[in-house]
């Protein structure tokens, strides 16, 4: 490698590294019983006594109002109406596996019932297959564990 | 709450060259150059520094306690410190500690220095990993969030994508003219409106880069800026509004009204200091806005004005540097993010409007009292309010 | 200092090996509960209630980037002044009183709540802490880099290990004394020399324990401090220091930034020495720390560590009782392990401290230690 000057360019040294961390996330009482639950196709949600939100995934406080500790289990349908969605078009490294995650894929928000707002993958990843107010249900993994991939995504639903 | 103990003032702004590659310096080497900077400006040596506050993000660039190994390059040896990291608000938040730090009494000059390698690092992972690890984590991918975007488009007309793209031009035409920023060609509508989709609406040259950067900011007391600095530029106050934890899109809204962390930050900090009418009594804006169209819809909440009063003032050219309210004209994000610094860098740049000392990217009119923020995490933000006089 | 800053209000949860029934920011909800409580405190912006909360965590030990976003909940942080201190807690106490002190803030929340059994490999962590190019492929972390200490100040200074082993076997009686400490026990200098050894010549006895908590505290000015509590603990002093980083651009046989930051609190609080202090709660990660720290700290002289412990002069009875609760070595959450020390003070000088109390408790020592072999430091003076 020679500059335009035809003087030898100097290397500068790198390092390439993957620093991977084996880490256990307990997914606690609120995590944890929402995604029991979803082995048995349930979803479930929580509501805050204070300001009536209805959080699902469901947490343990209610962030908007301070920390109150939040109330009522709901369990909601699997079906729910567009809100909103995003296509990804570009290829990144997923920290919880350290693998690719391919693009297209689509993240979408979906209004269930109490108009909870839950998000999750929709196909196909097709920007012009989609308006926002569609009715849309899950597809469930037919090998369920109590994990995010036990819903594998969403699609719209046929009327 | 803010009575202040006594007041701070900045002495001293250093920041490296932004760039996409910096081969020739290791994080410590290119921290320094920002160090070395702003010791220069403020005509100071590393012995006259009381204290250091030391903030990035740890697991972008994979080192932890980075202000452990980093000790030499920002001068830290045998001084006190502290090390902040919140995201992208980190340079916001280690210079509003440096500030508590003065204004305790306890320390006279402190040194705040933000900086990130982001050659060094995979954002778009590291920024992945800020959301729940059990859910958030697998559908949300990095920083890029076109939600606001669509919404603005729905609200306002397709119209709003041509001016997102006059914005982006406009910056351009700053950044241009600012030595330290990282992206400075000039551009056109067109090669806005044509670059590809990141995420839709949200274009390529919409978004912001990823930069390495280093940003340090000097701090003194009122008893010793005047005798440091011909032009200390004042503290007038600063504030941040935290939001709660991401757990999905509804997250960002804070107030029945779907107010955003910007307006309510914006809304304290102006009441306790007496500002009615940011337009008027406000000089200058140096916003973090990580996308063109989050720029867009934030103007409205730090000028406290109705939805879409931006999207006229950027058609008319009024955040131009020669405009009524010029708003980055450093680049701001947009030109260069390197996210532990770009709050850092934000403060910076005002203080440079305010001295006079902008060079080229001087803004036309006086710059009396400006505004600088950060924005990072689940969507907060953090203000600092600063002025020529003493407050 | 010209003004004083108090601590009204702390909680602790009793450390636990595990405690995977709760995410961390229910954890942290658990002590935060517990201080608003106890003063009757809300978050509000008028000037009445906590005005800011400061979070500590860190985004390697909670493996999430932005570590302080759950926590934020607890802490009450939405749409409000949320700040995070990004190190060991003894620096969030300092950061809080000069906050206080700088009048931005008159009543801060600060807490951290830390989980050590979801890191499955502390010392990868803590190899990163090295720089990526050299040091980190020697396979160095926290725990060899210490030994490397522990060796060399052995050597210099001719102390045995089984004075090492003394601190482990008075930590774990004292913890005895501890509700909250997690490893209460009756050992033999024996038994720590016998367990198995980690980095020569640290052994696992003389290893911090690793053990989840959650510590909140409400830190006030004067006035407020004397209306939320009849019993304010004021911090009085308070200083921090960092020393060169790689182990061989030190003497690792001295801790001169230990004696900066003790030089600067003891300044900062009007006293001369340690001998103006009552007891000393400090973080010592592996045994021989603690017999360097009080080096440093001037309970005795260089090299005279190992002659200090053997003289009863640092037990619970004894004219300079050094960690009275336990410490570190009896499982605090390490994170926030200089934040239980400024908690167990806080006890101490109300004389809330029950079994463990030290008599006449007036002017109480906490401390924290980041980096490796002790690299940063942070002294507390605190007085009733």
């Amino acid at each position: 490698m020679t500059t335009e000057h035809g003087a030898p360019k100097k290397e500068l040294l790198a390092m390439d590294y993957l620093i991977s961390l084996p880490v256990r996330y307990d997914a606690g009482p609120f995590m944890g019983r929402f995604l029991k639950g979803l082995i048995n196709k349930e979803i479930w949600a929580n509501k805050c006594p204070k300001c009536g939100r209805i959080s699902v995934p469901p947490r343990a406080l209610c962030g908007r109002c301070l920390g109150t500790e939040m109330g009522e289990w709901i369990k909601l349908g699997d079906e729910g109406t567009l809100e909103s969605f995003e296509v990804c078009f570009y290829d990144f490294i997923q920290s919880n596996t350290g693998q690719i995650q391919k693009a297209p894929w689509v993240k979408a928000s979906f209004i269930m019932d109490h108009g909870a707002i839950m998000e999750h993958y929709m196909v196909p990843p097709d920007p012009t297959k989609h308006k926002v107010g569609d009715h849309y249900k899950v597809v469930w993994n037919e090998n369920r564990v109590g994990e995010f991939h036990d819903i594998l995504h969403f699609v719209k639903k046929e009327e | 709450m803010a009575h202040w103990n006594r007041k701070v003032a900045i002495v001293g702004v250093g920041q490296t060259q932004h760039r996409s590659h910096s081969h020739d310096v290791n994080q410590l080497e290119m921290i320094n150059q920002a160090v070395r900077a702003a010791l220069e400006d403020a005509q100071l040596s590393l012995k006259d520094i009381d204290m250091n506050v030391h903030g990035n993000m740890e697991l972008f660039e994979g080192i932890y306690q980075g202000d452990m190994w980093h000790v030499d390059g920002y001068g830290g040896f045998m001084k006190p410190g502290i090390r902040i990291t919140t995201g992208g608000t980190t340079g916001g938040t280690i210079s509003a500690a440096a500030i508590n730090l003065v204004a305790s009494g306890c320390y006279d000059i402190v040194m705040a220095i933000g900086f990130e390698k982001l050659e060094e690092a995979n954002a778009t992972t590291g920024i992945t990993n800020f959301f729940d690890p059990l859910w958030c984590r697998w559908v949300n991918a990095g920083a890029i969030n076109a939600r606001s975007a669509g919404q603005m488009i729905k609200n306002f007309g397709i119209g709003v994508e041509e001016i997102a793209a006059k914005l982006r031009v406009q910056i351009a035409e700053n950044a241009a003219l600012n030595p330290y920023a990282h992206l400075r060609q000039k551009l056109t509508i067109e090669d806005v409106m044509k670059s590809p989709y990141l995420m839709y609406p949200l274009r390529f040259l919409h978004m912001c880069p990823q930069s390495n950067g280093a940003c340090c900011i000097i701090y003194a007391a009122e008893n010793k800026a005047a005798k440091i600095s011909r032009k200390p530029v004042w503290i007038v106050d600063h504030d941040s509004a935290h939001v709660e934890n991401y757990v999905g899109p509804d997250t960002f809204i804070l107030e029945e009204n779907n107010e955003k962390s910007q307006s309510v930050c914006a809304r304290r900090i102006y009441k306790r200091n007496g500002i009615t009418d940011p337009l008027k009594q406000i000089d200058l804006l140096e916003m973090y806005d990580p996308h063109a169209y989050w720029h867009l819809e934030w103007l409205d909440f730090f000028l406290q004005k109705p939805a879409g009063t931006s999207l006229k003032m950027v058609e008319k050219g009024e955040t131009a540097r020669d405009g009524i309210f010029p708003v980055n004209p450093s680049g701001g994000v947009l030109a260069s993010n390197p996210i532990g610094a770009s709050g850092t860098v934000r403060i910076a740049e005002a203080a440079l409007q305010i001295r006079g000392d902008a060079g080229q990217r001087q803004v036309t009119k006086e710059v009396k009292t400006a505004v600088a923020t950060a924005f990072g995490g689940t969507m907060w933000t953090v203000m600092h309010l600063l002025s020529k006089s003493k407050p | 200092m010209s003004k004083k800053v108090g601590i009204v209000a702390v909680a602790q949860t009793k450390y636990s090996a595990c405690r995977n029934d709760v995410r961390q920011e229910e954890l942290a909800h658990e002590v935060v509960k517990q201080v608003m409580e106890q003063t009757g405190l809300k978050f509000t912006e008028d000037g009445k209630g906590i005005d800011s909360s400061v979070v500590v965590s860190d985004d390697f030990w909670e493996a999430r980037t932005i570590s302080d976003v759950p926590l934020g909940d607890a802490a009450g942080g939405h749409g409000r002044d949320t700040l995070k201190v990004a190190q060991d807690g003894s620096l969030g106490v300092l950061y809080s009183a000069a906050t206080v002190l700088s009048g931005h803030d008159d009543i801060i929340l600060l807490v951290g709540g830390f989980k050590e059994s979801e890191i499955l490999s502390r010392n990868l962590i803590t190899n990163c802490g090295f720089d990526p190019v050299y040091m980190r492929m020697l396979g160095l972390d926290y725990l060899s880099a210490a030994a490397l200490q522990a060796k060399r100040y052995m050597y210099k200074y001719g102390i045995t290990p089984e004075q090492c082993a003394s601190v482990v076997v008075k930590s774990r009686k004292n913890a005895k004394n501890n509700p909250y400490a997690l490893l209460p026990m009756e050992l033999t200098v024996g038994d720590v020399l016998k367990s198995r050894m980690l980095a020569s010549p640290i052994t696992e006895l003389e290893t911090y324990p690793q053990s989840d908590g959650a510590v909140a505290m409400i830190i006030a000015t004067e006035e407020k401090a004397k209306k939320l509590t009849d019993k304010p603990v004021w911090i009085e002093g308070f200083g921090s220091c960092r020393d060169a980083h790689n182990p061989g651009e030190r003497e690792l046989s001295d801790c001169d930034s230990l004696v900066d930051a003790a030089k600067q609190a003891y300044k900062m609080a009007g006293i001369k020495s340690a001998k103006d202090v009552d007891l000393f709660e400090i973080s010592t990660q592996y045994a021989y720390q603690e017999l360097l720290w009080t080096e440093g700290l001037g309970l005795c002289g260089r090299g005279e560590g190992g002659k200090l412990i053997d003289s009863g002069k640092t037990q619970l009875t004894g004219k300079m009782p050094v960690n009275p609760s336990g410490g570190m070595l009896a499982g605090v959450p390490a994170l926030l392990a200089g934040m239980t020390t400024v908690a167990e003070s806080f006890f101490q000088l109300r004389g809330e401290a029950g079994k463990r109390q030290v008599d006449k408790a007036k002017k109480a020592l906490a401390h924290g230690t980041v980096g490796p072999c002790g690299q940063m430091h942070c002294v507390i003076i605190l007085g009733n």
